[in-house]
């Protein structure tokens, strides 16, 4: 199969080329969508290089020792959407995936009151009834209806979406005749199963497309704390309040994931999320994938109307029969390609629409090194509430006005703060006794009004989470050894994400399905053939799942097994 | 089984439900708890020896083939079409922004602010009218599940409609207040400012119901919006509906899961095989119907509809015409968009969402004397500034805040158009809380329920069913600006409500 594969894409012998500029398939970009790509091409045979711009992979799940001793994941923190499919294909478990469950969520509250939610369904229970006990009534039945609209996007994540709305348009004569697309067995399978739902879930389901999650959970509940608590994964990574329209899809983005089979599992990857991709890259690595870090890539190379490869900022070729890119649309639309080489006279039009992509990002990263456990005034003693997400999302109100603070160009002056404690986990991330204290905080825009990001700026929003934390835990500011401020500009700078923004693009309705991240490629297929994307800002993309670069590769695995049949069909031939 | 139809409401929809079922050959009775017929499209002296529009006064959107087909012209309706769409006056930073029907007309107009927008404008209009035409047909008739597939298929138009209105005319556009004056056609009445996503939808809608040819026209009624609702129900009149005012439906009467017939206030029965409401949902069901009919899956669906973007009216009768800056007179004839950027609506969206008053009221204003003299006496002249995007549920409630918001709203005007102030000779207000309470409109919201993406189309009730289930009732149509499309004065729900009534 390796050579038939080989042979078809047409760049070599087959045989491995380390060094020698062609290879069967080239990813941009060794972010953990890069290196699963990777993974699945080298696993299906294929000879694959993955390059990388800067000098470590991970992309924005990189972990590093920022301070000697201390090791924090830069950007992101936690790990729970990733594809089980993924896990299970790849056998990452055996390359070192290690999730630790984060097992319960503590939002403390003004007067050292708190909401305190554990995995145990009877003593979360007891906790929301202090606030309302109709709420905590409630709130299994909500739990019931996330798993539900989790499920059904969780199927449509298995289809490539210009299939499925092929399939769901058939109903529509015209729609299927406009979009001209074979739909696979699996793919008409679940457009049933979405048209057959009833009416009901149906309707739940374009609503969480269209409405605020402050409106959705107010369907439920009664209690502004645990509304506000419930929607911080509203607005996790986007420049949306959790009153803002859209704000439900995040939420129910945030409820696709499960850790070993338990659903809505947020877990915490052991050394950090830097490992998760460590963990892919062994992965990729033991399939023969070479991953080449340091090695820019300036432009898509063409010729006769495919993809063929790509020129390095050095100038060097690589050559190969598919490329696959994990960036972001403006670089890997608006940049790699030249509009020139794309048939048909649609690369101007990706160019365009590229740079319309709205990627601005909206939240900094503020990490600690403390001497000891921070003491909070609702819970001052250690326990089991220090090794779960600590969120400072007091309610609706607080968190809207923290965003109204970024909307119009500044830094909320009263952030809302998600934190971990990734120690307490995995005690190899600090030295003994002391602790990494990793708060995610919004908003900080990548734009300030007032003027560029510069250190005075860091600091001062710096200090702003430094303050709210104090609120809730005195005295911590006096157990700070170390402190690194990341804003949005930083993501951009490490990460390679124009705008910083975590998900490669905002998660909402005009950046979703057939418009994520482009109408002509929201297939993880360009219309330059050969050419393919993988990243966060393709199909479902967004977090650390994996699943857009799965599909994306597979898509690309079908099309050189159609292209070989059409080539040994026409080998026969006299 | 009764052959008459009961119509709750002498609103628009109403009379138009009304008149083409009896021109239909169909017995109907139309009831309006008001003196006047109209509802929140009528004209009353609310300032001595005025005639003043309560609530929508532009018939840009108004079904035209309805206007004909009930001939309403014959009826005494006479139409005027502003010269001007929409003005934004000058301001500390830029000169004044007319957008005038005429392409060519506006491109000349822009070009004196800025030549970018010029040279951007016909092919915004273009686009604008080539979506609004996908969308149209969806409009104007009973939604079917199927017509998702239109949307699924046009990308585009599904960006345009979910998007901030405000990122997707920066695409185009740089100067504030043109970005601004657009901001101000789509937005009135939703309670939303353009950077929340979904605010390109009542634009589009705008579009689609205004005409194809032309950027959401403003038509007005010779003599007031009211005179609308007098040619309806003179319409309706001759072909025999008995339409009667000052008389309150107190509820909706059912037997064994049908309907038949309503109550009045004063307990007098009329039976009735078929009832169609066009009050909200929220008193249809639950005050008309009574919650004790309805499933809790149901009662729970009305409960959660969002009835934001409550509005105030305040009526000016000047001693001449204002002197809004840069704006000629033929441009003070459509509406006059008071906000020199977006982010002045969003403001006033975000004092809502505090249940505050804002510090600067977003004020769409309109001089319908600088087409109609007759609504005024004779040297005088009728400003009718409508404050969007208040909070019904105000912090303090109404009987202070109404106060208040006078002072701030003749502050921001004095801003706009100096020296207002002295040629105010009288005033009439309208608060939130009188929408409610004399039009029935639930928490003064104008449109019976927003007019967002997450309650339109599919998600808004139709005529006859609401997510998919029948209504509660057999025989119970909804006919207002509660059901599909929604609001505005389109006629398009009480035509709707007809048109399957006489096909089932």
């Amino acid at each position: 199969m390796t050579v038939e594969l080989t042979e078809v894409a047409g760049t070599g012998s087959g045989t491995p080329s380390r060094g020698s500029g062609r290879f069967d398939a080239i990813v941009v970009g060794a972010g953990h969508n890069g290196l699963v790509a990777a993974a699945y091409l080298a696993r299906a045979g294929l000879d694959v290089v993955v390059l990388e711009s800067s000098p470590e992979i991970g992309g924005a799940t990189r972990s590093e020792e920022a301070f000697p001793g201390f090791r924090f994941s830069v950007f992101s923190y936690l790990v729970s959407l990733l594809r089980p499919e993924v896990i299970h294909e790849l056998d990452l478990v055996r390359h070192g995936l290690f999730l630790v469950p984060t097992a319960s969520t503590l939002n403390p509250l003004p007067g050292g009151d708190c909401l305190f939610r554990e995995a145990d369904p009877q003593r979360t229970y007891r906790h929301v009834a202090r606030h309302s006990r109709r709420d905590a009534e409630a709130l299994f039945e909500y739990k019931l209806e996330m798993r539900r609209m989790g499920h059904l996007m969780y199927r449509l994540q298995r289809a490539a979406p210009d299939e499925l709305a092929a399939a769901i348009g058939d109903r529509v004569a015209e729609s299927a005749e406009r979009l001209d697309v074979e739909v696979s067995a699996e793919v008409a399978d679940i457009a049933r199963y979405f048209l057959d739902l009833p009416a009901a879930q149906l309707r739940s389901f374009v609503q969480m497309l269209t409405m605020s999650s402050a409106d959705f959970l107010g369907q439920w509940f009664e209690s502004d704390v645990l509304k506000a608590a419930l929607s911080s994964s509203s607005i996790i990574g986007s420049m949306l309040s959790p009153r803002t329209p859209g704000s439900a899809y995040v939420l129910l983005h945030h409820y696709m994931g499960e850790i070993d089979g338990i659903y809505r599992e947020w877990g915490f990857q052991k050394g950090g999320t830097g490992a998760v991709a460590a963990t892919i890259a062994r992965a990729a690595q033991s399939h023969g994938a070479e991953i080449r870090t340091q090695s820019p890539v300036a432009r898509v190379l063409a010729r006769d109307g495919r993809a063929a490869g790509v020129v390095l900022a050095n100038g060097d070729e690589v050559r190969a029969g598919v490329v696959m890119s994990s960036a972001a649309p403006q670089i890997s639309l608006g940049r790699l390609l030249d509009p020139e080489d794309v048939p048909g006279g649609a690369g101007a039009g990706l160019v365009e629409r590229a740079a319309r992509w709205q990627s601005g990002g909206c939240a900094g990263k503020v990490n600690l090194a403390i001497s000891g456990l921070p003491r909070f005034e609702c819970m001052p003693e250690p326990g089991p509430h220090l090794s779960g997400g600590i969120t400072i999302a007091p309610g609706l109100d607080y968190v809207d006005r923290a965003y109204d603070d970024a909307k119009y160009g500044g830094f909320s002056e009263r952030p809302f703060i998600d934190m971990i404690i990734p120690s307490v986990l995995d005690p190899d991330m600090a030295p003994p006794g002391k602790h990494v204290l990793s708060c995610f905080v919004q908003y900080a825009p990548y734009e300030l009004a007032a003027g560029p990001w510069d250190d005075a700026r860091r600091e001062a929003f710096g200090d702003a989470v430094v303050r709210v934390l104090a609120e809730y835990a005195p005295g911590i500011e006096d157990q700070i050894l170390h402190r690194q401020v990341l804003v949005p500009p930083d993501i951009e700078a490490i990460a390679g994400i124009p705008g910083g923004n975590i998900f490669h693009g905002e998660l909402r309705l005009s950046q979703l399905f057939l418009l994520r991240p482009d109408p002509a490629a929201a297939a993880f297929r360009t219309p330059l053939p050969g050419y393919y994307l993988c990243g966060s800002s393709t199909q479902f993309g967004g977090g650390i799942s994996g699943g857009p670069a799965r599909l994306a590769a597979l898509r690309a695995l079908d099309d050189l097994r159609t292209a070989a049949t059409a080539a040994g069909g026409a080998a026969e031939m006299p | 089984m009764n052959g008459r139809v009961a119509i709750v409401g002498g609103g628009h929809n109403g009379l138009v439900a009304a008149a083409l079922l009896a021109r239909s050959g169909r017995e109907v009775v139309l009831l309006e708890a008001r003196p006047e017929l109209g509802g929140l499209a009528s004209t009353r002296e609310l300032i001595p020896g005025h005639r003043v529009d309560a609530g929508s006064h532009d018939l840009g959107m108004f079904r035209r083939s309805v206007m004909e087909e009930l001939e309403l012209g014959e009826h005494g309706l006479e139409l005027i079409e502003a010269p001007a769409v929409a003005a934004v006056p000058a301001t500390a930073g830029s000169g004044a922004v007319v957008l005038w029907p005429e392409v060519g007309r506006t491109v000349e107009r822009l070009g004196q602010v800025s030549r970018r927008d010029a040279a951007a404008w016909p092919g915004f209009v273009f686009e604008l009218a080539e979506r609004a035409a996908v969308l149209e047909p969806l409009l104007s008739r009973p939604l079917e599940l199927g017509d998702m597939g239109r949307l699924l298929i046009a990308p585009e138009l599904m960006r345009a409609l979910s998007s901030p209105l405000d990122e997707s005319l920066r695409e185009r556009f740089e100067t504030p207040s043109l970005l601004a004056g657009l901001c101000g056609v789509a937005l009135p009445a939703t309670g939303l400012g353009p950077r929340a996503n979904g605010t390109g939808w009542p634009l589009l809608f705008h579009c689609a119901l205004g005409g194809s040819d032309r950027l959401a026209p403003v038509v007005r009624a010779q003599g007031g919006a009211g005179a609308l609702a007098s040619a309806l129900a003179a319409s309706a009149a001759a072909s025999g509906a008995e339409i009667r005012t000052g008389v309150a439906v107190s509820r909706i009467l059912v037997d064994s899961g049908r309907v038949a017939g309503v109550q009045l206030a004063d307990g007098e029965r009329i039976e009735a095989g078929a009832v169609i409401s066009t009050a909200t949902p929220s008193v249809t069901f639950l005050e008309l119907l009574g919650a004790s009919l309805l499933e809790p899956g149901f009662v729970r669906r009305l409960l959660n509809v969002k009835y934001r973007g409550a509005a105030a009216r305040l009526a000016l009768s000047l001693d001449g015409l204002p002197a809004f800056r840069g704006l000629e007179r033929p441009a003070l004839t459509g509406r006059i968009v008071l906000a020199e950027q977006p982010d002045d609506i969003e403001r006033a969206a975000d004092a809502a969402k505090y249940r505050r008053l804002p510090d600067r009221p977003w004020i769409e204003a309109a001089l319908p004397t600088a087409l109609d003299p007759s609504l005024a006496p004779a040297g005088r002249h009728l400003l009718l500034a409508t404050v969007h995007h208040l909070p019904f549920d105000l912090e303090g409630g109404w009987d202070a805040g109404g106060p208040e918001l006078l002072a701030r709203v003749a502050d921001e005007l004095e801003r706009w158009a100096p020296g207002i102030g002295g040629l105010v000779r009288e005033h009439a207000l309208l608060l939130p809380t009188d929408f409610e309470a004399d039009y029935g409109a639930t928490a003064g919201g104008l449109h019976h329920g927003e007019m967002n993406p997450s309650q339109s189309l599919w998600l808004r009730p139709t005529t006859s069913a609401w997510a998919g289930e029948p209504l509660p009732a057999s025989g119970l149509w909804l006919g207002g600006a509660g059901c599909h499309p929604g609001g505005g004065l389109t006629g398009l729900p009480g035509m709707i409500a007809a048109v399957s009534l006489l096909r089932r």
